[in-house]
């Protein structure tokens, strides 16, 4: 399993559980809790990502096969992160009529929603892309 | 990630070479082992540059190292 696969196995971790305890103070009405536990969620992994891509520039790590599964992750990652702003605005609409007003809960809730869609999306795709990984072994 | 139409030799050229592991190939060519993993088992085409590298360190004219699958859709 090399770097990219850690990372977007290490962000699955980290998003999804966080994800589920964001949605579960949603529902108990903890909502400016779940707005935080979101930010600063986002706000680790984002930071992982970024710190990660700066280290190990020394060695191999990361080459025209990496760089190429990376892109296609980014490019489905991008089109669902678009995907999930139009729906956010199409639903805020569509809820409160065009003369209604909503909450700006909305576009911070639209933000980091978008941020967590686009991490998860990229993780899973990276995971997917590289398929079977290590298992094919050493011969 | 799709297998290619790219078939190769890679694997028996090192094993002619001297045995020559995954690693010792990938730290020549500059890629990851996962790399000339996925190349051995045809899921991934590598690039010209990296198809040209890997042929020179066998020391062999690259249609001898990697050859297309199919001539279908050539034109003469």
């Amino acid at each position: 399993m090399n770097r990219a696969q850690k990372t977007a196995r290490t962000n699955l971790i980290l998003i999804l559980p966080g994800l589920a305890g964001v949605i579960a103070l949603w529902a108990i009405e903890l909502r400016a809790i779940a707005f935080w536990l979101l930010a600063m969620l986002m706000a680790i992994v984002n930071s992982r990502n970024y710190y990660e891509k700066k280290s190990q520039k020394d060695i191999t790590t990361f080459d025209e096969r990496d760089e190429l599964i990376t892109r296609k992750a980014s490019v489905i990652a991008y089109r669902l992160l678009w995907a999930f702003f139009g729906w956010a605005c199409l639903l805020a609409w569509i809820l409160t009529s065009p003369e209604g007003k909503i909450s700006v809960n909305w576009l911070f809730a639209a933000l980091f929603g978008g941020s967590v869609v686009f991490n998860l999306v990229f993780s899973i795709a990276i995971l997917i892309f590289y398929g079977r990984g290590d298992k094919d072994g050493e011969e | 990630m799709a297998k290619s139409e790219l078939k190769n030799e890679v694997r028996r050229l090192r094993f002619e070479n001297g045995e020559m592991t995954q690693q010792q190939l990938a730290d020549r060519v500059g890629v990851t082992r996962q790399t000339i993993i996925a190349i051995e088992a045809g899921k991934y085409s590598p690039s010209l540059p990296l198809a040209f590298k890997i042929a020179r360190t066998f020391g062999r004219p690259i249609e001898q190292v990697f050859q297309y699958g199919s001539d279908d859709g050539l034109k003469s």
